[in-house]
């Protein structure tokens, strides 16, 4: 290759990777949807975010389920079973991100985030 | 509420007037060297940092003396907070985060600008200029300001305490992490302008010698805080991990293999005379990364699609940070364009030779990591970018990035394994087989025989791997766990045989096998992790795998509250009995009391057992249930039936009884109980077996009450993780430390007066010796 001709090369090399790796981010990342989106996809992989109805949170200790509703914009709602015990802070939670998939009519979700309306700023982080 | 005391009230102002005086100091410095008054010059940077430092002071004397009448202080303190948590509190938001960032870069300049010599000129000015940017977005985002009911009044005062620091971050490693981690981002600055000065200045050659310990210095420390960091989530978070690949945690890692990139770029620029421009982009790089991830995580873009709880920046104090950031690039690729690449052309010795040589090698590994770097980068800003273009959040989870990443792991873990055994001289493949290939052997049996060691774990689960091939986890961990087998086995060989001349020239070999260990413990404890779920209940141990776990004692209702109480359990396992101490307490809140819940890790030399508790239920049903006489509920095997209430005394009066009759059944067993409502009183709860029923109240029309199943004893769920060689993890990490200080300390400058190291490179770059008693290997 000629000499000058390598610097095109190499910056055609990097381009070609830079977008090459941000579309396998974008392609693979899971996405932030809405009840009515979960439901239309069937999603799976996917980060399910509404308010929570407080009234239907229901933790059956002896088998780590939570089941709970989410309500999205639209006013929709959508069932969630959580396989795992209730996050910390979850009694004071307003909305919910779950993570997970759609099953039948249910979400099925493995990890939870919470926000709440924290009296404490900072940094303090919600991993489940 | 008292008074304001007089010095609370005057720190404040003082603290404001400190943090305006270090942007005059700073600006005067920048003339000063500008018009070569380099007194002036160096007083105003003195004067500049001692009032960030100053600043720092007053609000540190704030938060100790209790002055809540602030804001900042009111809004992350509280009195009965321990000193430690105090001081930690300090740098626990976003103003006085930005203030110990400003105050560790300013150390760190103090510490550098006088050893830069001919470069101190052009090191200092643009280090005085991000400094003032610093002082000008502390000015927008003051954390001295009062809180504007209190500054109203006439006479101010001091409310007795403040809403607290949050929980999470109460834990010793708050304490000491972010100065550690700070201190890393602050010898960032001096990196970049330094490169800086060399370009403008047209001396790239000491700069290579001179700034080479502080780059060492600086990924040390910068590796350290990451460290820290990744303890404080294993220890607190209860989510059994050291690292999630957060956003906040990505901004301080990218710059850190950029500073490591940067630290083998120099050895080849010293040792060869190449690679000179590639260097200065690399020096400048770090810093450039840290301010743009600063952005991301504090501009509040990313904060729909984190939960993570980003305080935003004021518009103000965002739009300094943003031309501060824009300044950095334009200035440092400005000038890299109008003069670096010219000097690389000019100071370059020759061509890299082609062929297998430690250069070639360097470079590649250089890509790599750099490739390694860029990939996280763009992880860390496809959210941004998604919600920017897109109009759609997404997250980019852990298992995404290990996917992408893994593309560069493998390459750069062989690197590192057979690096040491290259020469500079292009040597070919058959005697660089003949080196390498005992080592190579040995790491493979090795890994054939921890195999004996890890049967049976995690047996069926399988693994995707770079994206797209499936593959036994156990087949994959072993893989890992063979590369860091090959740099362990690789570098210590090395160090070995280089120790006897030159004992501290072995930093790198120790770091390097330090890191291979560091990694070798992550690969494990995370690859071959088990996890068991129980429920335990007072007189109902659980045991679920080889765990049996019992609850020593219900806690004391009173102890509830206090930040230091602890649950006591025994936990049979196969290791021998055990107590587990996980921390659990409530907090008030405006929706009931709110639990705080902390790990218990026990600790062995193989493994950990990591033991989290969820918070106690005594809750059978969620809520009370109202119902019929005849009527019953059974939810999951357990019926309760409700006959009817007989009334005992008057209606309508003081002390009258309503006793319910209820029957319980479950499991074959019936049981009726009778609860009593009474009006004014305490309600009862009869035990019936493992519940207790609690009746709320009645409905007179219809004979109807409402009820409320709870189990008999709190029901404590626990989650048990086995984390197999977690030590590897602590030790690696340590000796990565130790290797890193004990390379700084080696490369440091030898010759004071001159500030540029003076001893030959033949000791600087020992050849490896030839490997003659090594039969040729037969090459593959």
């Amino acid at each position: 290759m000629s000499i000058r001709l390598r610097p095109v090369f190499t910056v055609f090399l990097v381009a070609a990777a830079i977008i090459g790796v941000s579309i396998a981010f974008i392609a693979n990342a899971s996405p932030y949807v809405s009840v009515s989106e979960a439901r239309k996809t069937g999603a799976t992989n996917v980060h399910l975010k509404g308010d929570l109805i407080k009234s239907s949170v229901k933790n059956d200790v002896k088998t780590h389920t939570l089941q709970f509703e989410l309500k999205d914009e639209n006013g929709e709602v959508l069932k969630v079973v959580h396989n795992g015990t209730p996050p910390q802070d979850m009694s004071q939670a307003t909305e919910v991100v779950a993570i997970g998939s759609m099953k039948g009519d249910e979400f099925h979700s493995h990890k939870l985030l919470i926000k709440c309306p924290s009296k404490y700023e900072g940094t303090e982080k919600a991993k489940y | 509420m008292p008074a304001a005391p007089a010095w609370g009230m005057a720190l404040g102002p003082i603290g404001k007037g400190l943090i305006f005086a270090s942007i005059a100091f700073f600006l005067i410095s920048i003339i000063g060297w500008a018009v070569k008054r380099n007194g002036i010059g160096k007083v105003g940077f003195w004067l500049g940092s001692l009032s960030l430092f100053g600043a720092f002071g007053c609000l540190a004397a704030l938060f100790l003396g209790n002055q809540y009448q602030y804001d900042y202080v009111f809004s992350h303190s509280e009195t009965i907070l321990a000193t430690k948590y105090k001081v930690a509190a300090i740098w626990s938001g976003q103003q006085g985060s930005f203030l110990l960032w400003a105050v560790c870069s300013a150390f760190f300049g103090l510490l550098v600008a006088p050893k830069t010599g001919e470069y101190r000129r052009w090191f200092t000015i643009p280090y005085a200029v991000f400094l003032g940017g610093l002082g000008a977005i502390l000015a927008y985002e003051t954390p001295f300001n009062l809180i504007p009911e209190i500054a109203a009044l006439a006479s101010p005062v001091t409310p007795p305490t403040g809403t607290g620091l949050t929980p999470a971050l109460q834990n010793y490693w708050v304490v000491i992490h972010p100065p550690t981690i700070f201190m890393g981002f602050g010898s960032l600055t001096v990196l970049y302008c330094w490169a800086l000065a060399a370009m403008i200045t047209r001396s790239p050659l000491d700069w290579a010698k001179m700034v080479r310990p502080w780059a060492i210095a600086s990924a040390t420390i910068l590796g350290i805080g990451l460290i820290m960091g990744g303890f404080w989530a294993y220890e607190t978070l209860g989510w059994g991990g050291f690292w999630a690949w957060d956003p906040v945690e990505n901004v301080s890692f990218v710059p850190w293999v950029l500073g490591i990139c940067l630290i083998h770029g120099l050895i080849i620029q010293i040792t060869r005379g190449r690679y000179i421009g590639a260097n200065l982009v690399l020096a400048g790089l770090p810093f450039i990364a840290f301010v743009y991830g600063t952005f991301l995580t504090r501009s509040g873009f990313l904060g729909d699609s984190s939960v993570h709880s980003f305080a935003q920046m004021q518009r103000g104090a965002l739009w300094v940070l943003v031309s501060v950031g824009i300044v950095a690039i334009v200035a440092f690729f400005g000038v890299y364009l109008a003069r670096g690449r010219r000097l690389a052309a000019e100071f370059s010795t020759g061509e890299t030779p082609k062929g297998i040589n430690r250069e070639g090698m360097y470079q590649s590994s250089i890509l790599l990591m750099s490739a390694f770097a860029a990939a996280t980068a763009i992880g860390m800003s496809m959210p941004f970018v998604s919600s920017m273009a897109m109009k759609r959040n997404i997250a980019i989870e852990p298992w995404l990035y290990h996917q992408v990443l893994s593309w560069a792991y493998i390459p750069i873990m062989l690197l590192m394994a057979a690096v040491p055994f290259i020469s500079w001289r292009t040597m070919t493949g058959r005697e660089l087989t003949s080196r390498i290939l005992n080592i190579l052997s040995f790491s493979i049996g090795m890994t054939g025989f921890s195999l004996w060691f890890i049967r049976g774990i995690g047996a069926g689960k399988t693994t995707l791997i770079a994206g797209f091939i499936e593959i036994s986890t156990v087949a994959w961990v072993s893989f890992l766990l063979f590369l860091s087998f090959f740099v362990v086995f690789a570098n210590i060989w090395r160090a070995i045989e280089v120790v006897k001349k030159s004992p501290m020239s072995t930093g790198g070999f120790i770091s390097h096998f330090g890191l291979a260990i560091f990694m070798a413990g992550m690969v494990l404890s995370s690859g071959l992790e088990t996890k068991e779920r129980l429920n335990v209940q007072r007189s109902r141990p659980d045991s679920k795998g080889p765990y049996t776990v019992t609850l020593k004692e219900d806690p004391k209702p009173d102890e509830l509250f206090n930040r230091d109480n602890k649950v006591l359990f025994s936990v049979d396992s196969p290791d021998g009995t055990f107590t587990a101490r996980p921390g659990l307490y409530y907090t008030d809140s405006a929706d009931g009391p709110k639990p705080m819940l902390w790990p218990h890790i026990q600790r062995y030399g193989s493994h950990d057992v990591y033991f989290t508790l969820g918070a106690p239920s005594m809750n059978y049903w969620d809520t009370p249930v109202m119902m019929k006489p005849g009527e019953s509920k059974t939810e999951k095997d357990v019926t309760l039936t409700y006959h009817g209430y007989e009334v005992v005394g008057e209606p309508g009066s003081p002390g009258t009884k309503f006793v319910g009759k209820v029957t319980v059944s479950y499991e074959g067993v019936k049981l009726d109980v009778n609860p009593v409502f009474a009006i004014g009183q305490d309600p009862s709860m009869p035990v019936a077996g493992e519940f207790r029923v609690l009746m709320t109240r009645i409905d007179a029309a219809t004979k109807g009450a409402e009820f409320q199943l709870f189990f008999a004893e709190a029901i404590y769920p626990i989650e048990i993780y086995y984390k197999p060689m977690t030590g590897l993890v602590w030790g690696g990490a340590g000796i990565l430390t130790i290797g890193g200080f004990m390379a700084a300390f080696y490369r440091r400058p030898r010759n004071p007066k001159s500030g540029v190291p003076v001893d030959p490179e033949a000791i600087l770059e020992p050849e490896p010796e030839p490997a003659k008693d090594n039969a040729p290997a037969p090459v593959a």
